[in-house]
């Protein structure tokens, strides 16, 4: 009987042990501060906040975090008497993907260097860095530049350690090609779209997954529905809005897609694609 | 008879046609690649610096300084010109309202010239984020007269003690308002725990009709005597913090008007005023006009 106990018990071990020690891990406990860079020393005592208390370590924008899915932050400064100081944030979010968000999204038009994991997009002195469900950003603007790179790559190493995880990419992406996936920014609602494009503030496409894509000549947004019907009827509401609106002109098209034109005169091509909508934002 | 009576009103018209020319206009805005010398001229426009403050007067500044990716952040020539003709003016005593980190003086390739000048102001230290409530600094009010949503507020206890108070926001992106310049840069006199009630305190939770209607309450509290707002580079996309894309108005626009300027700047960043409900919010308060065809505005 103990020997079965003990096997089922193995069992479940093999079978939940490793998600369990990667994700009950919090941030503050895989955030790379006292010790974590030899040589290098806290300036102060990590802080950590939880939920709601995210609005007060940022100063704007925590509003963004919350609609992804936003789980605990662990901040520090660390600092080295030659090589100066580094600052870290670390998100633990409630998914990989609500991570990728917002890694996607604050990066910006950074490239960014693929891994199995982590993803890290480097900045003129920050990097901004996706692992599983924690997205770590580093501000190394005190640091001296020589001692940079080798910084950034010891905090790598060292969340890659704590938090070992594979990336895995939203479903969304799945027929996106890996040059795609790179500069793609991936929103899950309003919020996160406004940082895209302004459709007012009203939350006109109903958005809580899309992906956003660079093009070469225009942008792609794919909105993506739970079913066909939902996104049918987003995509009448939008139509009949965006003819009625004073802010778009120039309407043109019928069943299943349109044209406008924003006040800026760059071109909105939309259309309906089984469970998703895509807009074409051709700049002017 | 009948042609004194001409007369008469002929003169009577030209004199109300000259006082309408002397009228300073309700907007102000300059263009040009000189941030610190469009800021000069935007205040002449408004009939100078000595129209806003008397000699001997205290001032308070709200300037939004705390971000640090280009385009988030007043760039600082503007405040060095508005302290250089607020002591011209004669202003006894200067005063931030929110806490500034010294590098952000630095930005400025101006600032060793105006060193000595900052070093004559004061500033609300303990107003520094994530601001908490002191006793002496902070002023406790439970309720605003006229407002809708807003209640229980901690602010800087100065805003309401300056003689002049003087707003100084850039006009940029943000994610839930849309757009932050004059009527927003007031949250930066609240402590944070006022400040996530905003957020937080809504029928859901960063709720863009509640956040709106709070800072339009906020704004019932004191007018400032003077917005001074920098459009000259900044951000229209991931705000407040960037950094995001950036547009080049390579303007400075004056006034007193919160509703008309911040009418005005978003149209200067590409955005629709009907989307900005901070807009209609304060102009239902009486707080300004929206409709900027009401409005004498002066651009050069």
């Amino acid at each position: 009987m103990s020997k079965i106990f003990f096997k089922f018990g193995f069992f479940l071990a093999l079978l939940f042990g490793p998600l369990s020690g990667i994700k009950a891990k919090t941030a503050a406990e895989v955030l790379p501060a006292q010790g974590a860079l030899p040589g290098w020393e806290a300036s102060y005592d990590a802080m950590a906040y939880e939920g709601e208390d995210l609005f007060f370590l940022i100063n704007g924008g925590a509003d963004l975090y919350m609609e992804y899915g936003f789980l605990d932050v662990a901040a520090v400064e660390l600092n080295h008497p030659e090589k100066g100081s580094v600052y870290i944030e670390l998100y633990k979010m409630d998914s990989d993907t609500a991570a990728f968000g917002i890694f996607s999204l604050r990066k910006g038009n950074l490239s960014v260097e693929v891994n199995r994991a982590p993803w890290v997009a480097y900045g003129e002195d920050f990097m901004h860095v996706w692992q599983g469900a924690f997205y770590m950003s580093v501000s190394g603007g005190r640091l001296q530049e020589n001692a940079r790179l080798q910084v950034f790559a010891g905090l790598i190493g060292y969340l890659a350690e704590k938090a070992p995880a594979e990336n895995q990419l939203p479903l969304l992406f799945k027929k996106c090609g890996p040059e795609d996936s790179k500069s793609a920014a991936y929103i899950m609602g309003p919020l996160a779209l406004s940082n895209i494009y302004n459709f007012g503030h009203e939350n006109i496409f109903r958005v809580s997954e899309g992906v956003v894509l660079e093009k070469e000549d225009h942008l792609q947004l794919v909105f993506s529905y739970p079913d066909k019907e939902t996104a049918s009827d987003t995509f009448s509401f939008v139509a009949q809005l965006m003819e009625s609106a004073g802010r778009f002109s120039q309407f043109s098209g019928g069943e299943g897609s349109f044209s406008v034109k924003d006040r800026q005169n760059n071109l909105l091509r939309v259309s309906l694609n089984g469970a998703r909508i895509q807009v074409s934002i051709i700049k002017n | 008879m009948y042609k004194f009576m001409k007369l008469f009103v002929a003169v009577l018209l030209g004199l109300s046609f000259g006082l309408a020319q002397a009228q300073p206009p309700d907007i102000a805005s300059v263009k040009g690649d000189n941030v610190f010398e469009n800021t000069f001229k935007a205040i002449e426009m408004l009939g100078g610096m000595q129209r806003f403050v008397q000699p001997g007067q205290t001032v308070g500044i709200l300037v939004n300084s705390g971000f640090r990716n280009k385009g988030a952040y007043v760039d600082p020539d503007v405040v060095f010109a508005t302290i250089s003709m607020l002591y011209d003016a004669g202003a006894s005593d200067i005063v931030f309202l929110q806490y500034i980190d010294a590098e952000y003086w630095a930005r400025s390739p101006l600032e060793p010239e105006y060193r000595d000048m900052i070093a004559r102001t004061r500033e609300i230290a303990e107003n520094k984020f994530p601001s908490v409530f002191i006793e002496d600094i902070f002023v406790k009010i439970p309720t605003v007269e006229g407002a809708v949503s807003v209640k229980d507020l901690e602010l800087v206890k100065e805003f309401f003690e300056v003689d002049v108070f003087i707003n100084i926001p850039i006009a940029k992106h943000h994610a839930t308002t849309i757009l932050t310049n004059s009527m927003k840069n007031l949250m930066g006199l609240n402590t944070r725990a006022s400040n996530v009630k905003f957020h937080l305190d809504g029928p859901a939770r960063n709720d863009p009709e509640f956040i709106a209607q709070c800072i339009a309450d906020l704004n019932l509290l004191r007018k400032a005597d003077l917005i001074i707002s920098d459009v000259s580079q900044v951000i229209v996309t991931n705000g407040p913090g960037g950094p995001g894309e950036m547009v080049s108005p390579l303007r400075v626009v004056a006034g007193t008007d919160p509703v008309a300027i911040d009418s005005y700047c978003t149209l200067l960043l590409g955005f629709e005023p009907e989307d900005i409900l901070t807009i209609e919010k304060g102009f239902l308060h009486g707080l300004g006009e929206k409709d900027l065809s009401k409005l004498k505005i002066n651009e050069e």
